[in-house]
């Protein structure tokens, strides 16, 4: 069951990356555990007394007074809410995007929540540290000094729907750099948990958040629902909240395949067992149309509920689309042994004269099955004739090739069959002879493996081989008159020199050079086919607390 | 109490076998730190092989899969894999196993097991794990099972992980991992294997990175060639019932092995060998997920196949077998993993290491290493953390075949604990440390002693502890013995003190080149190897000249010289190594050397273990003292390495160093600066004696039937002769003093080399086996004779205690503050009464039953005994079994030969002598050679002058002098075999051990044997004749099967015969014997080797006398029975010593001044 029971091939995906609810969480704790780079807005009123953001480090030079250590309620008339009040202060928020203190974290709340049938997801933004402080004006020109701050051991959230599907017309609408910032096509870390941070974060995303978790009544919750959620932060408006933004990683192999489109999907869990929700990253593959979410109930849970405990998740390969590599990257080979023959039969006097010639390079005819085990089929034949004196009595040449290959897996197995067959008819006055001078078959058996970037390791069994070629010859007595054994041996020995030389094993570097998208994310193990023959693999997310700082290197000298 | 010792390096052997090195293995250890070594052997069963103390071998093996069996119906069970851990609380020891039965594999826990030594002994209770996840791959292979055991804030935690094939088939055998839960409704549980791995390409190992919520285990493996690396926490911090966010780390270049390694603040570095040598990921490195550093680039370092690596007492080590095979360890400060300026140079341990396992000893903080070296061998390699000493020794397992046997190089330490007068004093209790951590055999059993918690044991019954150390160079361990009496008596003993003196004598190059040494077989050839220039044999001679000095002002407990704050301005030089040939310079004062350079400080044998392999490449040395200690620099590439010549062990290296500079290597430098046995010499001693003692045995057995008469006729009158010692002439020395001045002279007897066959015999014979049986003849006259010799006994008892109690406190205990003529006036007075009244009947009549029971035991003189080193070693030398006469007369003619040889300067026997006396069939053709006109070796007279030390002497006079020597060390065996006795008890000793004591009686009374070759008529010749014949057919009869082993049920006869009639007889026989000693020290009474050998029969009869004593049926108190056994052992003891002293008396005409000059310690050469 699970990944066993994929068949991509009904659903026209080339490329499907799934993962649990509680996968996506644990990797996204993982990422907040250490917390992100603290970030503080500071707002002044204009002159038209609306809000506006101003650089926090000028303000306090300016004002002399460093808002967030002015305790909540301070008199009005203390020379620090003084001076706030003269600069125009509006308010100001210091908060970390983090793992709120002192919650154990078995009882965090769930940053995102999946919801089947559905690309949006409900999410919940979590602080390790958020402070707020404002002037608040009230009636007589009142003033009261308002700074509050996330309590030790309670986390205050904000909640709300984010819908992540990139085919809705509220993303097509977004600027093709926007687009692609938020799918991160090209982007090594696509599937990975900053990514789906970032765009879960961003406001260019459908975002509809409520404040939960705090006193309905307090002063800062009338202020953050009122204020903060509904005005400031979609008023940001940019790419980055809180200064925030997706960033990438390099050093990680490219995969094998261009992922060129992307949309995210939850499909409903099948079966009583209350099978996990899984996050599904829906790709297509080499610019092929992507299909609608709708398709995408496959109608199999990616993971069982008896696996939750091994695996994050699950990567599924459309059998096509393997099918589809393994053929490219075979077709120059393949081409060697697509034979093109051309014989001629003519009179020197009585005597008959034959020449004979193949050309290799013929494109052959490439079949790529919806189900069986064959998942690749090539094939390619072709034949040429010729003959000399009436009705070809005095003499006759014909030389037929054809070529297959078919590629079959099963459970962690590839097998390629090749099939090379060349046959020539040479008849010489009264004598003949005919046969297959060249009839190889070469079975190729590919054991697979994968490392933990998803590259797969391929170990190839010995080749069996059959040779079946013939060295056809006419009776002797006949042959005495007519050298046909000669000529028949002459095209035998050719033929079979150009076979040994086209017709090989196949070259293990087609299969080994496919990696698996997705790399630098997750781990891969259990590759293998699936009962419909997509390449599946189960895959568990890498830490990715250790990237914060290599990304806080990187691009430290460039943001403030 | 005094102790006395002599350390002799030579070969010596364990009954033992080493292990073989098995499939697989690994190490844990017990509470007090000895080894329990895990292993599959190629038999395919699990062994857990325990280093046990107070063993022979030092180790115990243990089969723990075989009883497996019995759960699958008797099919055959083939141990395939396994893991142990050592819960990290409790220490007990958990047992993971996996066996093939019928093709298919089986997973077995043993969880829990105390590890304490006890419980190992019945094996281990398994419980079937059964596969019960889901539907097994079938075939169902079970690859490797994994016990690893973490502590957690909640406690200790065990994980148990089971590897097997994920689909098979398939050719690059990925594994699919399951958790086991013991005891849960389903107790395999699909793990994920967060990679793809290959079986048998994972290893794993604990890591704890800073920072993080939870530690974890570190997992590389492969597949399809391709490594892996990843950090898996222990479960999902965030989310325990998923599988936990793991990380990945890059894997370095060509990466083969990685191991971890706690620090001290408790996160982890992670050590890696790949293509460019050792690369570290440390816990800051592994946070920020950097790529991980080099900290050895040395090909040493390179592509090793396994590693290990700890962090303990401020220093991280790594060890690792490199794809030479090379066993190599680095070390650095705690802290520094990262800085490759701050590992040391790989240090190659040992080659073609297939294999090893590694322990930190909690108890000791002593590394311990176990590697399987070339598949043949497994070797133990500790290392002393306050010396860095290395100690290496082979894993050895009891011995099951007589000729199991393993040899090796060692210190041999013979210790003596004697009286005043060197004495022995049997079973003395000592306490016994070392200057570092040393495992050794003490009396052939295994111990390790160590610097801060004594060793209490007992010395033998001769007051001798025999150690042995191992070893592989010229470095020992120091020992200390105190005396556990409170008189605080202390020694300090420097194994290598002998190997140091002969060091001493090289003072230039004509005196090295003047070293000759002598191999096993005789032959000899120059210490030198010929094509050495005279120019570089005189630079060595300096150096090892300078190193002995140096050597003379370290501290001689073998400890490390501690700086001093003056800077002394000794001697340093230069030695180099050029292509023109070796070049010693000297200077005074410091040298600018250490100015402005930085040099790099190894531990000596470190240092010089590395410099084997690369002495080629060591062109100089410079010695130079810096603030009291030598230093020995020396220049290696652009690098200056500072060694330190701080305690004997490192000069012990430095001058092996320099030799094998010159082509002088270890093997040559023991025949040198060590002992080898000269065996032709030793069997042509051998081969006369024992032929001669034979004849003598077979002479006396002969004359049995006229023995009685011959006892009644020369008894007559037995009052007047023993009281002629009223016209002694008055001799003012004492008993003590003759002790005194014959201990001292003989120190030879003391070598652990003379002693070589003693401390075999002591230490195999409870595992001799024979085949031989003394027969079982016609009984049935014996119940009527024991009848009346016990009627006649038991009217004495009461007498016998009064007088043995007068013995003790008049003559024993006083007797060396007494004069000979004391000792007999005193002791005729006692005993008078006693022999007269018993008078000779007992004599006759007993021998009615000896004469019965020796006719079958004259066989027994050629019977053959399979005793373990012995057996096997005398085979080798001479060709044939070893029979019980041969054993005794080896063990003998050792120090007879050794003695001898240093006493009058050249062999005992000519081989024309020898093969004469071998060959002679009978007592008068031995008699014919010694005394008559036809004596074949006329030539031996003229033997005089420049060698001879007291003139011209006879074959006889070799013979006198020999029997002393036979006499003393038959002594030590009859004292040996009796306190064996006395612990098996009499009646039940084992036949070996009777036969061995029966045999040991005629080297014991060699002087009485070969005394009766030269009859000169006299009244007490002839008397000591008897007597002695009597007493020899007494103890053949005493060790026969017949009266011993309970026959037709009439064990009575027996116990009556050993409890009563066998001792009051010996104490009749010793009274009379009195009587020939009497009248020879009357006869003659001028030299002091009269005087010796009068007090040696004096000790040696009172021995006898008193024997009664010691049996609880006559004297019915234990507390004197047990007094009575250590006065006959101590006074046996007197009787070698004075024996001895004899012989150098004789020797020397009767100067024992010039006598005692006559030994030299450095006269090794048998």
């Amino acid at each position: 069951m699970g990944i066993n029971q994929s068949n991509l091939a009904l659903t026209g995906f080339d490329y499907v990356v799934a993962v649990t609810q509680d996968s996506i969480n644990s990797a996204l704790d993982d990422y907040l555990y250490e917390g992100l780079e603290e970030k503080t807005l500071c707002f002044v009123y204009n002159s038209s007394n609306i809000p506006t953001a101003t650089c926090f480090k000028s303000f306090v030079e300016q004002v002399g007074t460093d808002p967030f250590s002015v305790p909540n309620n301070t008199p009005s008339a203390d020379p620090r809410v003084q001076a706030l009040n003269n600069a125009a202060f509006a308010f100001a928020i210091k908060a970390k995007l983090g793992l709120p203190p002192g919650v154990p974290p078995t009882k965090l709340p769930d940053i995102i929540q999946l919801s089947p049938g559905q690309s949006a997801v409900t999410y919940t933004l979590l602080f390790s540290e958020f402070i707020g402080t404002q002037l608040l004006f009230g009636p007589r020109g009142s003033v009261t000094w308002f700074n509050e701050a996330q309590p030790f051991g309670m986390a205050w959230c904000f909640s709300g729907n984010v819908s992540l599907d990139f085919q809705a017309s509220s993303f097509a609408n977004l600027p093709p750099d926007v687009q692609k910032r938020l799918n991160g096509l090209g982007n090594q870390e696509e599937f990975s948990v900053q990514q789906l941070y970032y765009d879960l974060n961003s406001s260019d995303l459908e975002q509809q958040f409520q404040f939960v978790d705090s006193p309905m009544n307090s002063a800062l919750n009338t202020f953050m629902t009122a204020d903060f959620i509904n005005t400031y932060w979609k008023a940001l408006g940019g790419n980055e909240v809180l200064g925030y933004g997706a960033k990438r990683i390099a050093n990680v192999s490219s995969s094998g395949l261009a992922v060129t489109n992307l949309n995210f999907f939850v499909p409903n869990a099948v079966g009583n067992e209350a099978a996990p929700l899984t996050l599904n990253y829906l790709c297509a593959t080499n610019n092929d149309v992507l299909p609608a979410t709708t398709h995408a109930n496959f109608g199999w849970n990616w993971i069982e509920p008896n696996e939750v405990a091994s695996y994050d998740g699950a990567a599924a390969l459309n059998r096509k689309t393997f099918a589809g590599y393994i053929g490219n990257a075979l077709a120059s080979y393949m081409k060697n042994n697509c034979l093109s023959p051309f014989v001629r039969v003519w009179l020197k006097g009585a005597i008959p004269k034959y020449s004979w010639s193949m050309t290799a390079g013929q494109t052959p005819t490439v079949s790529i099955p919806d189900s069986g085990e064959v998942i690749l089929s090539v094939s390619y034949e072709a034949d040429s004739k010729d003959q000399a004196g009436s009705d070809g009595d005095l003499g006759k040449m014909e030389l037929s090739t054809s070529y297959s290959l078919n590629a079959s897996v099963s459970g962690s197995q590839i097998t390629v069959v090749q099939h090379l067959v060349i046959y020539v008819y040479i008849k010489h006055l009264a004598t003949s002879a005919s046969g297959n001078v060249v009839d190889i078959q070469i079975i190729d058996t590919y054991s697979l493996g994968i490392d933990d970037n998803g590259t797969l390791k391929v170990d190839k069994h010995l080749p069996e081989t059959t040779n079946n070629s013939k060295d056809p010859k006419a009776n002797d007595f006949l042959n005495f008159w007519a050298d046909v054994n000669k000529i028949i041996s002459d095209v035998a020995t050719w033929a079979q020199s150009i076979a040994s030389t086209n017709l090989q094993t196949v070259p293990i570097a087609a299969v080994q050079n496919f990696v698996f998208p997705g790399g630098a994310t997750f781990t891969f193990t259990d590759v293998g086919f699936s009962d419909g023959q997509d390449l599946v693999s189960h895959i568990a997310y890498v830490s990715t607390a250790n990237l914060n700082q290599q990304q806080a290197r990187a691009e430290g000298g460039k943001r403030s | 109490m005094k102790i006395n010792f002599n350390s002799e390096l030579m070969k010596n052997q364990t009954h033992a076998v080493v292990m073989a090195p098995d499939i697989a293995f690994e190490v844990l250890q017990t509470p007090s730190g000895e080894s329990l070594f895990f292993s599959i052997g190629t038999d395919g069963v699990l062994y857990l092989t325990r280093e046990s103390i107070a063993t022979t071998s030092g180790w115990i093996k243990l089969e723990l899969s075989s009883a497996l069996s019995a759960q699958f119906k008797g099919a055959a069970v083939t141990a395939k894999s396994f893991s142990v851990a050592q819960n990290a609380q409790t220490l007990a020891i958990d047992v993971g196993l996996v066996v093939t039965v019928a093709g298919s594999d089986h997973l077995f826990l043993s969880l829990g097991n105390a590890n304490t030594d006890t419980t190992w002994t019945n094996g281990l209770a398994w419980t079937s794990m059964p596969f019960d996840a889901d539907a097994p791959p079938n075939p169902l292979t079970i690859t490797s099972v994994y016990l690893m055991n973490v502590l957690t804030s909640g406690g200790a935690m065990e994980n148990i992980f089971v590897d097997i094939l994920s689909s098979p088939g398939n050719t690059l055998n990925p594994v699919d991992r399951y958790y086991i839960t013991p005891g849960a409704s389903q107790q395999w549980n699909a793990h994920y294997l967060e990679a793809e791995m290959s079986a048998g390409s994972i290893t794993s190992c604990l890591g704890n990175l800073p920072n993080q919520p939870l530690p974890g285990i570190y997992t590389f493996g492969t597949i399809g060639g391709e490594g892996q690396l990843i950090f898996t926490p222990q479960y999902n911090y965030f989310k325990p019932k998923i599988p936990p966010v793991i990380t990945k780390l890059s894997v370095p270049a060509g990466a083969t092995a990685v191991a971890s390694a706690l620090n001290s603040s408790g996160t982890s570095n992670l050590f890696v060998s790949g293509s460019e040598g050792l690369s570290v990921f440390t816990p800051s490195i592994q946070v920020k997920n950097e790529a991980a550093v080099i900290a050895s680039a040395n090909p040493l370092t390179a592509g090793a196949s396994e590693l290990a690596a700890s962090t303990s007492g401020g220093q991280t080590s790594v060890w690792g077998v490199n794809a030479e095979g090379t066993l190599f360890y680095v070390q650095c400060a705690e802290g520094s993993e990262a800085d490759p300026t701050a590992w040391s140079n790989p240090v190659p341990l040992i080659e073609n290491v297939q294999d090893f396992a590694f322990f930190l000893n909690l108890n000791a903080g002593t590394n311990v290493l176990f590697a399987n070296v070339d598949g043949q061998n497994l070797i133990q390699l500790s290392q002393d953390p306050a010396t860095a000493n290395w100690l290496q020794r082979s894993i050895t397992l009891p011995g099951t075949s007589v000729d199991d046997m393993v040899e090796y190089e060692s210190f041999t330490t013979h210790i003596q604990i004697s009286d005043a007068n060197g004495v022995a004093t049997p079973n003395a209790l000592v306490s016994i440390t070392a200057a570092s951590r040393v495992s050794v055999y003490v009396n052939s059993v295994y111990y390790v002693l160590t610097p801060s918690v004594p060793l209490q044991l007992n010395a033998d019954a001769t007051g001798v502890l025999t150690v042995v150390q191992e070893t592989q160079g010229l470095s020992a361990v120091c020992l200390q013995v105190a005396l556990a009496d409170g008189s605080g008596v202390t020694v300090s003993m420097n194994p290598m003190a002998n190997a140091q003196a002969t060091l001493a004598t090289v003072t230039n190059g004509r005196s090295l080149s003047n070293v000759v040494v002598t191999n096993s077989d005789g032959t000899t050839q120059p210490l030198i190897p010929s094509g050495v220039s005279s120019s570089d044999v005189d630079a060595v001679a300096q150096s090892v000249s300078q190193f002995q000095q140096i050597t003379s002002e370290l501290p001689q407990d073998g400890t490390k010289q501690q700086p001093s704050p003056w800077t002394a301005t000794g001697t340093s030089f230069t030695v180099q190594f050029t292509a023109a040939g070796i070049q010693y310079q000297e200077r005074r004062g410091e040298g600018d050397l250490l100015r402005g350079s930085n040099p790099i400080v190894v531990a000596a044998e470190d240092f010089f273990r590395w410099a084997k392999h690369i002495i080629d490449k060591i062109e100089s040395f410079t010695i130079q003292l810096v603030e009291g200690i030598n230093h020995f620099f020396v220049t290696i590439g652009d690098e200056i390495y500072d060694v330190l010549l701080d305690c004997f062990n490192a000069v012990g290296h430095a001058v092996e160093f320099v030799f094998n500079k010159i082509k002088v290597f270890f093997d040559d430098l023991v025949k040198w600066l060590g002992f080898i046995f000269n065996w032709s010499d030793i069997k042509n001693t051998h081969r006369a004696m024992k032929n001669i003692l034979k004849q003598c045995a077979i002479q006396a057995v002969g004359q049995i039937s006229t023995l009685a008469a011959d006892v009644q006729n020369t008894f007559v009158n037995m009052e007047d002769k023993l009281n002629q010692w009223a016209t002694l002439p008055q001799v003012s020395t004492t008993m003590g003093s003759y002790q005194s001045s014959s201990s001292s002279s003989s120190t030879s007897a003391g070598s652990p080399q003379s002693n070589w066959g003693v401390h075999h015999v002591k230490g195999n014979i409870s595992q001799a086996l024979t085949t031989f049986n003394t027969g079982n003849p016609d009984r049935s006259s014996f119940a009527a004779i024991v009848a009346k010799l016990e009627g006649i006994v038991d009217n004495e008892i009461t007498g016998i205690v009064t007088m043995i109690d007068q013995l003790q406190d008049d003559v024993i205990k006083p007797i060396a503050s007494l004069t000979p003529l004391q000792v007999i006036k005193k002791t005729v007075a006692i005993i008078l009464d006693f022999i007269l009244s018993t008078a000779s009947n007992l004599i006759v009549s007993g021998l009615e039953i000896i004469e019965i029971v020796v006719d079958g035991m004259i066989a027994l003189l050629d019977a053959t005994i399979q005793i373990p080193i012995l057996s096997p070693l005398y085979k080798v030398i001479s060709g044939d079994e070893l029979s019980f006469l041969d054993l005794v007369c080896f063990i003998a003619a050792i120090p007879g030969t050794i003695i001898y040889k240093v006493v009058v300067k050249e062999a005992p026997f000519t081989q024309a002598e020898a093969d004469a006396l071998a060959s002679a069939q009978s007592f008068g053709a031995i008699q014919a050679m010694l005394t008559g006109p036809s004596q074949p070796t006329a030539g031996r007279v003229l033997l005089a002058g420049s060698k001879g030390i007291g003139g011209a002497h006879s074959l006889m006079d070799v013979l006198n002098l020999l029997s002393n020597v036979f006499a003393a060390f038959g002594a030590l065996i009859t004292v040996i075999m009796a306190a064996v006795k006395k612990t098996e008890s009499a009646t039940g000793a084992s036949r070996s051990v009777r036969y061995v004591a029966a045999c040991a009686y005629f080297p014991y009374v060699a002087p009485d044997m070969v005394g009766a070759f030269s009859n000169s008529g006299a009244w007490y010749t002839v008397m000591n004749d008897v007597i002695t014949a009597v007493a020899i057919v007494k103890t053949l009869a005493d060790n026969s099967d017949t009266l011993n082993e309970s026959m037709d049920g009439d064990g009575e006869i027996n116990q009556t015969w050993q409890e009563k009639i066998s001792p009051i007889t010996e104490s009749v026989i010793n009274g009379f014997w009195l009587a020939p000693a009497i009248g020879n020290i009357i006869h003659s009474h001028n030299s002091t080797s009269d005087w010796l050998g009068f007090g040696a029969n004096l000790a040696f009869d009172l021995g006898g006398i008193i024997t009664p004593g010691s049996e609880n049926k006559i004297v019915d108190d234990p507390e004197v029975n047990a007094g009575v056994f250590v006065a006959m052992e101590v006074l046996t003891g007197i009787y070698g010593v004075l024996s001895l002293g004899m012989l150098i008396a004789q020797a020397s005409g009767g100067s024992e001044s010039a006598a005692a000059a006559a030994l030299p310690q450095s006269e090794k050469q048998a």
